[in-house]
């Protein structure tokens, strides 16, 4: 039977598991809701009552600093179906670019039969990495920054691998495929951290989207 | 009718037949350790490749999702594995079952790979899903 993926988004507290706490994360509904990576500013922000127009993105876009690398400082869930609150479009994912474990979650309903991996690519075709985000056709220069904390903190000033094409995130830290459920279990969750780190004096501004791509089995 | 996506011989001469959908392809029914003479598996072009002599097999199917982009959230299996193990050496088909536009790999292409049991991937394969 095959297994369902479902991705977490923390936005309360980065530091208990779904396990443990599940209303402290969303579950995203990949067919409408969306990632947001940005500086923010006093309309793209957390709790947003409608969706952010391009204009506005565009306005509240982390500039590229001339001297040090940049961080893009926020990511914020587009909650299409406004499924906590009532009526907020945005969320702020919490942890995320911090020394957090709980911030991204891959939560499945059964075993798989190898590791699940998160990937980027430029779009769904999955078959290039050229856009700047992702290293401009070099993965390992890729903007995009993941670390796997399903075992554990990923430390302070974590680095990250560069995540792009064929420079996968292993989500279950390289221990392999995910074993039948405990009993009593109806999940099992996988999790990990992500940040987009802008190089200093980066020369090519852009406003870039990329396809974040989560790989898995089952027999 | 759709073909099953496997047909299993056992040494006892009995059979195991499993389902068409890739979403449930009834591999997990298979008793575990009974020992398997050969595996008919379907192509995606209804034909079969036959697998015969290994002590154990092995399937999945591979999928991904997308957390966004134009196909944001459909699962979309990419590729079928049925492995064979035999001594220390693992023989891997893997099927390509989704084409993507300018892919490298075109639907029903057959990457064969030879694995030792101790390569990374063969390790980190879930061992409830060997059957033989």
């Amino acid at each position: 039977m095959s297994v369902a993926l479902t991705v977490l988004v923390n936005y309360v507290d980065a530091d208990v598991n779904y396990q443990t706490t599940p209303a402290d994360y969303i579950a995203m509904d990949l067919t409408n809701d969306y990632l947001i990576w940005t500086e923010g500013d006093a309309t793209v922000k957390d709790l947003m009552l409608a969706e952010p127009t391009s204009d506005q993105l565009n306005t509240a876009a982390t500039k590229i600093d001339p001297d040090v690398t940049k961080t893009v400082d926020k990511c914020l869930l587009m909650d299409y179906s406004h499924d906590v609150g009532g009526a907020y479009y945005t969320h702020l994912v919490l942890g995320m670019s911090e020394n957090k474990r709980y911030v991204y979650g891959f939560s499945f309903d059964d075993a798989t039969a190898s590791e699940p991996q998160l990937e980027a690519w430029d779009d769904s075709d999955h078959d290039s990495t050229d856009k700047n985000v992702l290293g401009d056709g070099t993965p390992a220069d890729s903007f995009v920054k993941a670390v796997c904390t399903t075992d554990s903190l990923p430390g302070g000033s974590w680095a990250g691998s560069a995540l792009a094409g064929a420079n996968v995130l292993q989500l279950n830290n390289g221990n392999g495929a995910l074993a039948a459920l405990a009993s009593g279990e109806s999940s099992q969750e996988l999790y990990a951290n992500l940040k987009i780190v802008i190089p200093a004096a980066y020369d090519t501004p852009a406003a870039e989207t990329f396809v974040l791509t989560c790989r898995y089995t089952w027999s | 009718m759709e073909k099953p996506l496997f047909t299993i011989i056992f040494k006892d001469n009995s059979h195991y037949v499993g389902n068409t959908s890739y979403f449930d392809t009834g591999w997990l029914g298979i008793t575990p350790n009974k020992p398997i003479k050969r595996i008919f598996y379907k192509l995606p072009n209804e034909d079969c490749i036959c697998l015969d002599g290994y002590e154990k097999y092995f399937r999945m199917s591979e999928a991904c999702k997308d957390l966004n982009g134009k196909q944001k959230g459909k699962v979309k299996i990419q590729y079928d594995y049925i492995m064979g193990l035999k001594k220390d050496e693992v023989t891997c088909y893997r099927i390509t079952l989704h084409e993507d536009k300018d892919a490298r790999y075109k639907k029903g292409d057959i990457t064969i790979r030879i694995f030792n049991i101790n390569d990374k991937f063969i390790k980190g394969l879930n061992g409830d899903s060997w059957r033989g």
